[in-house]
């Protein structure tokens, strides 16, 4: 058994086990972690001494299909990635394109508002999963049942929007591409925040006297050991620092709609719940803004940029009009082609900063791209706080990190 | 509770130029890109300018968000680009420091400062075979510990190093031969 008791976190050497001690194997298929993660957690007794976290189990290998992809064709694989909360993640993946290119702030109104609403509404959608599976785990079984139903409704709108539930590889560069919706969608979402039932689960869970004692001074995180270990999301503001991406450089819409970020400063697993519930509360407060105000503009109104390279022409005019048939032939062929250059663009996804790095050689392909996936990063801080606590804890901690599997590998 | 700067403290080339004064002679060329401050050093900076950047009271930069590489084969010598992610959160700041390196020449470890290099420089290695001196458990973190080669270098087929030529189309199709085409279609069928 080596430990190496820095900053890095202890490692378990599984050949060498003192005696006293056991080495638990908990993983890959463990339905609390939450999917194909596997922990190796050396025990004593009850307590976990040692904790190491493998993963790779779900690596695809994005980032090396990304750069044989062109622009366009790489949408579908960022949404397979945070399979929770996909809209969310097409929009960080059009939005660095688009810095890449230099047309952040032509991005018509019509198109902001609808990224941010449908970016809400995945962030419902994951936080969501995350109830209903960490109040699972602690052993709540009627939060999960009224959170998936929830859920449901939201992919529901997802499927009206643009024909996929989860895989929606919604919107193009430029703006909404195909995917713009109609009055009737958007009486959808009014209707659904009007039956939006996430008081009942509030009211099941957060007074819940085994839930708050489950929970409560577990697996503190420190504000230096979310500075130390690059933590982002609500991991961040449940230990006191209120930085959120919508707030701080804001995107899409953000810088027009009036919300607060939610932060509390115990660090605890309470607290990261506390800031995702609120986080929720404050998400349905800017959908119901996005979808007034695109009531509001005008109905001829724009969605998509006005740019050829970018953006393909009406698909009407194709057949009538030889400018408009070259211009389609040569985005479908080549796709957008950015100039040589870099850029990177972080935005704030329900589980922390997802953040896209381009690299352009003036070709149709990225020559390199890069995913920051906040669930790898935050994964980290397991392997740290899970020492000292009992086993029935690390499933805890677990839940209240977030992670998602397919984020982590890629 | 902290609370973060709503606009960012310093503009970009303010960033470019105090970088520049902390790496001193390890210091070769600044640019804003698209926004980004990007900074890019020799090897021999590293590792001191990782705590001079997360101690100095201008930049603060708390967090190492990032890191990654990108490979430049043409490049002779300098095949690898390095990129490290920094943030301040306090200051609302970001900046992008890149340390261009020959392939099998290592770069000094940031797990002595950022605890988020621990996983971070593990996936640079497991993908790109670079090597981080000093790191306390450099070990392949995505793929099979027993897995050869590093996938995300360019010479890496993106089917995988055994794959053979036409296996899709073989399996499912068979050998085809251009002439079969032909000979289904009968030529003769009225005289």
């Amino acid at each position: 058994m080596t430990i190496d008791a820095g900053k890095t976190g202890p490692q378990v050497d599984v050949e060498h086990v003192d005696e006293n001690r056991m080495v638990l194997n908990m993983g890959p298929q463990h339905p609390s972690t939450h999917g194909v993660l596997r922990l190796l957690i050396e025990l004593d007794g009850e307590v976990v001494r040692a904790c190491e976290a493998d993963m790779g189990y779900l690596h695809r290998g994005v980032e090396k299909l990304l750069e044989t992809h062109d622009y366009r064709g790489g949408i579908t694989l960022t949404d397979r990635m945070d399979y929770t909360a996909g809209p969310s993640n097409n929009m960080g993946y059009l939005m660095a394109i688009e810095k890449l290119m230099g047309v952040t702030d032509d991005i018509p109104l019509r198109a902001r508002y609808l990224r941010t609403a449908v970016a809400e509404l995945s962030r419902l959608a994951s936080h969501h999963i995350w109830l209903g599976t960490h109040a699972l785990d602690i052993g709540a079984m009627s939060a999960f049942l009224y959170s998936l139903r929830e859920r449901e409704k939201i992919l529901h709108l997802f499927e009206q929007a643009c024909g996929a539930r989860m895989t929606t590889s919604f919107m193009r560069v430029g703006g909404t591409g195909p995917h713009d919706v109609g009055d009737q969608w958007m009486d959808n979402v009014v209707d659904f925040l009007n039956d939006y039932t996430l008081h009942e689960i509030d009211e099941l869970v957060t007074e819940n006297e085994i839930f708050m004692e489950r929970t409560r001074d577990v697996g503190v995180v420190t504000k230096e050991q979310c500075f130390s270990f690059g933590l982002t999301g609500p991991v961040l503001r449940g230990s006191g620092v209120a930085w959120d991406l919508r707030k701080t450089q804001p995107y899409a819409a953000y810088d027009l709609v009036d919300f607060e970020v939610p932060v509390f400063s115990e660090g605890d697993v309470y607290a990261r719940y506390l800031v995702r519930l609120n986080e929720m509360y404050q998400s349905c407060r800017i959908i119901q803004q996005c979808v007034d105000a695109i009531r509001d503009l005008p109905l001829d109104s724009a969605s998509n940029v006005d740019r050829p390279e970018i953006v393909p022409p009406d698909i009407s005019r194709v057949p009538v009009d030889m400018e408009a048939m070259i211009n389609h032939f040569k985005l479908v062929m080549h796709g957008v082609q950015p100039e040589p250059g870099e850029a990177y663009l972080g935005i704030e996804n329900p589980k922390g900063e997802l953040g896209y790095y381009f690299v352009s050689d003036g070709s149709g392909m990225p020559y390199r791209c890069h995913v920051r996936s906040p669930s790898f990063v935050n994964l980290s801080i397991i392997e740290e706080i899970s020492v000292g606590t009992l086993i029935a804890d690390v499933v805890a901690i677990i839940g209240s990190v977030d992670i998602v599997l397919g984020e982590v590998d890629r | 509770m902290l609370h973060p700067a709503t606009t960012a403290t310093l503009s970009p080339k303010e960033i470019v130029s105090r970088i520049e004064h902390l790496a001193g002679p390890s210091y070769e060329k600044g640019r804003v890109d698209h926004g980004d401050a990007v900074v890019g050093v020799t090897p021999g900076a590293w590792p001191t300018l990782f705590e001079a950047l997360q101690t100095d009271p201008e930049l603060s930069f708390e967090q190492l968000i990032d890191i990654t590489a990108v490979h430049w084969p043409l490049d002779e010598g300098r095949e690898f680009e390095v990129v490290w992610q920094f943030r301040s959160l306090s200051k609302n700041l970001y900046a992008r420091v890149t340390t261009r390196l020959a392939d099998g020449e290592g770069v000094d470890s940031a797990t002595g400062t950022f605890a988020s290099a621990n996983y971070l420089e593990r996936e640079v290695y497991d993908l790109f075979g670079i090597d981080f001196r000093g790191h306390p458990n450099m070990k392949r973190i995505l793929l099979p510990q027993e897995y050869e080669g590093h996938p995300l270098r360019k010479e890496y087929p993106v089917e995988g190093p055994n794959f053979p030529e036409d296996a899709h189309r073989n399996d499912l199709f068979g050998e085809l031969d251009p002439d079969d085409f032909w000979n289904d279609v009968d030529r003769n069928a009225d005289g």
